[in-house]
């Protein structure tokens, strides 16, 4: 690893602009996440970062540029090309399905997979979330936040992904509980999972990340090793409010 | 210091129950008339309840909340908004169709004591209030246009323009960063400067350190701590059971 990017990236976005019928949002973004890697996406509100998971996850059409995984072209692929390929997205608000139950949550993640290996990919992710393996039959919307937020973030690793993206996952949480989260999200990185982590507090994702990108007004202000990026003075004035 | 601060809210073995499982289980505590106190404990320790409980979207099964020496338990929503409560979601539900100003302008109409206003008046009301909360430039835009830091401000524009003499914010932070929470806490700063009374749930310790004079830790529906922020914030009960010992070590030089 140079500079903490391999050779060989699993996600390589080239050059790529994206928006809405109001106007563009990403203007021309360079990005790369090697396969163990563990990037944090930060910016303002607004910056583009949602918009940029995306495109990642094949929910907003790139309008130029190109993404490849493991070396192939999925630019605009649909969702569930991209789901079946290894990348699932935990989004923002967790937009659980409240009144179904935790398992069926979780096994939705997995929808697409027609392996036999799903039961047993259900254990782990309740190894990983202890809290959740008395509350399998409670409906989604009946628990705290904290738990809702592993809920999604299960649902996504049923899939089996390379890359998981997750969304503001601090949001509404109490820091004991984001704590918590974070130390999972980097075990869950460990285990060979590639990891990018849109966070609002900067601090927290910067703290957990190998590298940063910073993203302002749709495009890349800022990347590098994470522990550069959270020293960086302009990072430190404009999102840290140090 | 400022005066001594004269009681204006007064909660008295508030209790609500779900169920079996009590989610606000006799709290008890006074907010004084043009304080900011923060309320703060893990998700799920009854903090949104007891925000319901005050602005009576939830009937209590226990206890009592007086307002400015009444009784306001069991009273129906509008007539507690009216009474000068007023409050903000967590989950924003602007009218998405209609400008900020339009937005602005309907919690003037209905919410206020002096409600039934003509809409010239509720205008001229939302155009004060949204210079106050920092969203004169963008009263003319359609609310789907606006950044969700805009659209907290106008959830408080909303609220503020119902002239509480207290209001509740829950979570009006949550998704900021640091620099927009600063910005909104000068928002916060403004509508108290009027002198309205503010009672706020936020999990940012930035927020509870920065405006509120008070802390209050509810836990498992019950007052765990209350005191001021930098005393509770290093209370290891409050540590133990809400912040967690890696935010106890990086607050620590």
């Amino acid at each position: 690893m140079r500079n903490g990017v391999s050779p060989e990236p699993l996600l390589e976005v080239r050059r790529l602009t994206a928006g809405f019928d109001a106007g563009p949002v990403l203007f021309g973004i360079d990005l790369e996440v090697a396969p163990s890697e563990l990037v944090a996406l930060v910016g303002a509100n607004g910056a583009g970062k949602s918009t940029l998971l995306g495109v990642l996850s094949g929910l907003v059409r790139a309008t130029s540029g190109s993404i490849s995984l493991a070396g192939e072209d999925v630019t605009n692929a649909r969702p569930e090309v991209l789901v079946r390929k290894g990348v699932a997205h935990v989004p923002q608000g967790r937009r659980l399905f409240g009144t179904m139950s935790v398992e069926k949550n979780l096994l939705l993640g997995a929808y697409l997979r027609r392996d036999g290996e799903i039961r047993g990919d259900l254990v782990r992710v309740l190894d990983l979330f202890p809290a959740l393996k008395d509350k399998l039959s409670r409906e989604a919307g009946t628990l705290s936040g904290g738990e809702q937020q592993m809920v999604a973030i299960g649902r996504g690793l049923m899939a089996r992904p390379k890359l998981l993206m997750v969304d503001e996952l601090s949001l509404g949480l109490a820091p004991k509980v984001v704590d918590h989260l974070i130390e999972v999200i980097q075990q869950i990185n460990r285990e060979g999972t590639a990891l990018i982590l849109v966070e609002q507090d900067v601090l927290v994702a910067l703290d957990a990340a190998n590298r940063a990108y910073v993203l302002e007004n749709g495009r890349v202000a800022l990347s590098g090793k994470a522990a550069d990026v959270k020293e960086d003075p302009g990072v430190r004035r404009a999102y840290l409010g140090l | 210091m400022s005066a001594p601060l004269a009681s204006q809210l007064e909660l008295r073995d508030v209790t609500k129950r779900f169920g079996g499982v009590a989610a606000v289980d006799g709290v008890t505590f006074d907010i004084a008339k043009g304080d900011i106190v923060g309320i703060i404990g893990p998700n799920g320790a009854g903090k949104t309840t007891l925000l319901n409980c005050i602005s009576g979207l939830q009937r209590l099964d226990g206890g009592d909340i007086r307002w400015q020496g009444d009784s306001i338990s069991g009273l129906a929503p509008h007539r507690i908004a009216k009474l000068g409560i007023g409050r903000t979601f967590q989950i924003v539900r602007p009218f998405g169709s209609m400008t900020v100003r339009e937005n602005a302008a309907i919690g003037a109409l209905f919410g206020s004591a002096e409600a039934r206003r003509r809409p010239k008046e509720a205008f001229e009301q939302a155009d004060e209030v949204l210079e106050l909360v920092g969203l004169k430039a963008k009263a003319g835009l359609a609310v789907s246009t606006l950044t969700i830091p805009d659209r907290k401000r106008l959830e408080v524009a909303r609220a503020v323009a119902t002239k509480p003499q207290l209001l509740l914010l829950d979570e009006v932070m949550a998704g900021l960063n640091n620099v927009e929470i600063d910005e909104a806490l000068d928002m916060v700063r403004a509508v108290h400067a009027t002198g309205v009374t503010v009672l706020l749930i936020e999990h940012v310790m930035r927020v509870i350190v920065g405006v509120c004079r008070r802390a209050i830790v509810l836990d498992f529906g019950q007052v765990l701590a209350q005191g001021e922020p930098e005393v509770v914030l290093r209370d290891e009960r409050v540590i133990q059971a809400y912040l967690g010992e890696r935010y106890a070590k990086r607050r620590q030089p």
